[in-house]
């Protein structure tokens, strides 16, 4: 069931600041399952859904949008040039494909020749034969494309797609409003805009957000590859289950969320991974909200993260789901102050 | 456009560019007040469905005094500016305006390599000649320039962003029926601090910064940079560093230029920021878009900019105030 939608996500473009059509997936997708659905101006989708008695309010945040890039110039031979839109390493991007609005289909090849190589030294071509087939073709200025949509199955649970980051954690959301149909409290779900950029979307959030827990879906490196530096390090695989994060550039976990997650975990008989790695998630504008949101983030392990290929395990996510509902369902236990 | 270029005002500093704009919209206003950080802010009440913020920051890029020993004196840059332009600079220091340079060895005493090397800023000095006129540590250093006009092209310091506070003026002055506040915001050049401050006091439905920007039509730079250029009309954002500019409102901005006739530019490089990142992040989100003027040299002694550009800026702040006001 899950994987349904899970494709149908993957195979959706959602550049940063345009994130339409999945915001429109999802919230047609939920909309039976929860009793309120709207958009704040910057473009966070926001679902509502009361429990059945009085609880804690939780938030939760999945981001929706994905790395991409825009149109700075087309050159009269029709060949685009182009800023990122997010963070690519421009060695993956060489040679893989790309799309722009109305699927057309580009490939990106480089100008120069040697080792180094720098965004700007990339471009695509779409096969135009000048710059009015290109233009005719509705690609200008500003244009934004994605990696090209793609979603396939590989060995037994594994599946690679251009966007599990972060369609998997929009998914597990989706998933727990499904299941959930009896809780206390109440809930907010949002899927959040411009995570990419600088998590723009949940500062926006963070203004009018009130919660008494925060769980935030993304997703992180699994480092269980021939790039693994050293066994020493905390490290996360991919089929060992959701990892927490501890600590990221913006976010530090307090030792009272960790010992509650870790006490649903081992109570539900869940696996649990740690993460401490660079970079940042929507947690770290959440968490230091308000008077501060106690906030936990749920990562799903992830290997060649924004590249073409990203690669996760179906068994990830569902562990995903399950450990968020039993936090769900025992936060409401520890009354409206949360855990 | 001269006084406001010649007008001293680093980050923190803005003292003297705010009396001269509270003095040139009084009267135009309905109200007129400030914040603790320094941001001013104008409001015009008028009849119109929805309500925008204004945004232009006063400050400019300097220098600031960090130590005194004897004639020489030890400074930071306020704001980005390339250490390659300051040996040489000519200064105007402290309150007094005491004439000061950064001190530059000449060629005849540098070795060859010393001459090819830059010279960190920790190794510089402002020289103020012999005698300290009662400068002190914290004082602003400001670029000594005085604004030219020449054949349609401006030449000035501080074109970011009096450029943007000219822009304001111009729109306040031409006493628009719609509801408006205008803020000129402090700080921007050291992390677009005022509008921080300022996004948290407002509450308007769509905001639009005015910016003085760089130009890309400089050698060297290859030609599919070569996207937004001096002369080439007023620029609209669709993305910097710091935000990713509405759709709808650009629409409507593009629109406004394209039924006045004018040339226009689209930026979308990913460096830079401006007051509209700030904006935008505020509240439920404010819709926010930037119209910039790209002038040549900024974040330098001097600028450059075409009259033509600063004017046809001003027309389209104003003509999409008025494309805005009935909603989108």
């Amino acid at each position: 069931m899950m994987e349904v939608l899970l494709e149908k996500l993957c195979m959706s473009r959602a550049v940063s600041g345009l994130e339409e059509d999945v915001a429109g997936i999802v919230s047609k997708e939920l909309a039976p399952y929860v009793d309120e659905v709207y958009y704040d101006n910057l473009g966070n989708l926001i679902m509502k859904k009361d429990g059945t008695g009085p609880g804690p309010r939780i938030l939760i945040a999945a981001h929706m949008d994905e790395i991409g890039g825009m149109v700075k110039y087309i050159d009269d031979e029709g060949f685009i040039y182009f800023i990122e839109v997010g963070s690519h390493d421009p060695a993956m991007l060489l040679g893989s494909r790309v799309a722009f609005e109305r699927n057309v289909l580009g490939i990106v090849s480089r100008k120069t020749k040697g080792n180094e190589l720098k965004i700007g030294d990339l471009y695509i071509d779409i096969g135009a034969k000048g710059k009015d087939e290109v233009e005719m073709l509705g690609i200008r200025q500003g244009s934004v494309f994605s990696r090209a949509p793609s979603y396939q199955r590989l060995a037994g649970t594994r599946r690679v797609s251009k966007s599990f980051d972060n369609r998997a954690g929009v998914c597990v959301m989706a998933e727990v409003l499904k299941r959930l149909d009896n809780f206390n409290g109440h809930l907010m779900a949002v899927a959040t805009c411009q995570e990419e950029v600088g998590t723009r979307g949940s500062k926006v959030l963070s203004n009018y957000a009130e919660a008494d827990i925060a769980i935030v879906l993304d997703v992180t490196f699994a480092v269980d590859t021939p790039q693994r530096v050293s066994p020493k390090d905390i490290n996360t695989f991919l089929g060992k289950g959701p990892a927490i994060t501890l600590k990221d550039d913006h976010f530090m976990m307090s030792p009272k969320m960790r010992r509650f997650v870790e006490g649903v975990a081992k109570g539900r008989g869940l696996p649990l991974q740690y993460d401490i790695s660079p970079g940042g998630t929507d947690a770290g504008p959440i968490y230091l909200s308000k008077n501060g949101i106690p906030t936990v983030a749920m990562l799903v392990p992830l290997r060649y993260m924004h590249t073409g290929n990203e690669i996760i395990d179906l068994d990830d996510l569902e562990n995903c789901v399950r450990l968020l509902i039993g936090i769900i369902e025992n936060a409401e236990k520890q009354g409206s102050s949360g855990p | 456009m001269k006084h406001l270029s010649e007008l001293r005002g680093i980050s923190g500093q803005e003292k003297e560019v705010k009396s001269f704009i509270n003095d040139e919209i009084e009267g135009h206003c309905d109200k007129i007040w400030t914040d603790h950080l320094g941001n001013l802010y104008a409001r015009t009440n008028g009849r119109s469905d929805v309500d925008i913020g204004l945004f232009a920051h006063m400050d400019e890029v300097g220098f600031m005094v960090t130590g005194i020993d004897g004639h020489l004196l030890n400074f930071d840059a306020v704001g980005g500016i390339n250490e390659e332009v300051m040996p040489g600079t000519v200064l105007e220091v402290g309150d007094e305006r005491v004439p000061g340079v950064i001190g530059c060895p000449p060629i005849h005493l540098q070795k060859k390599e010393e001459a090819e090397k830059k010279i960190p800023i920790d190794d510089l000095r402002i020289d103020i000649g012999d005698v300290n006129d009662g400068i002190q540590i914290g004082d602003a250093a400001t670029f000594d320039t005085r604004y030219k006009e020449r054949r349609g092209l401006a030449l000035g310091k501080a074109f970011d962003d009096r450029i943007g506070c000219y822009c304001l003026i111009e729109a306040i002055k031409a006493d628009l029926d719609v509801s408006c506040t205008y803020v000129f915001t402090t700080q921007e050049e050291v992390g677009i601090r005022g509008s921080q401050v300022a996004s948290n006091n407002l509450s308007c439905e769509y905001a639009i910064a005015c910016e003085g920007t760089f130009s890309l039509d400089q050698p060297g730079v290859p030609k599919e940079d070569k996207v937004q250029a001096m002369g080439g009309g007023p620029v609209i954002t669709i993305t910097d560093r710091s935000v990713i500019t509405d759709a709808r409102l650009r629409g409507t901005i593009i629109k406004a230029a394209e039924s006045c006739g004018m040339p226009y530019q689209l930026k979308r490089p990913f460096t830079g920021g401006t007051d509209a990142g700030m904006v935008h992040l505020s509240g439920m989100g404010v819709p926010s878009c930037v119209i910039s003027t790209s002038c040549k040299f900024i974040h330098s002694p001097c600028a450059m900019a075409s009259l033509e550009d600063i004017k046809n800026s001003r027309r389209l702040l104003i003509e999409s105030i008025l494309s805005v006001s009935g909603g989108l």
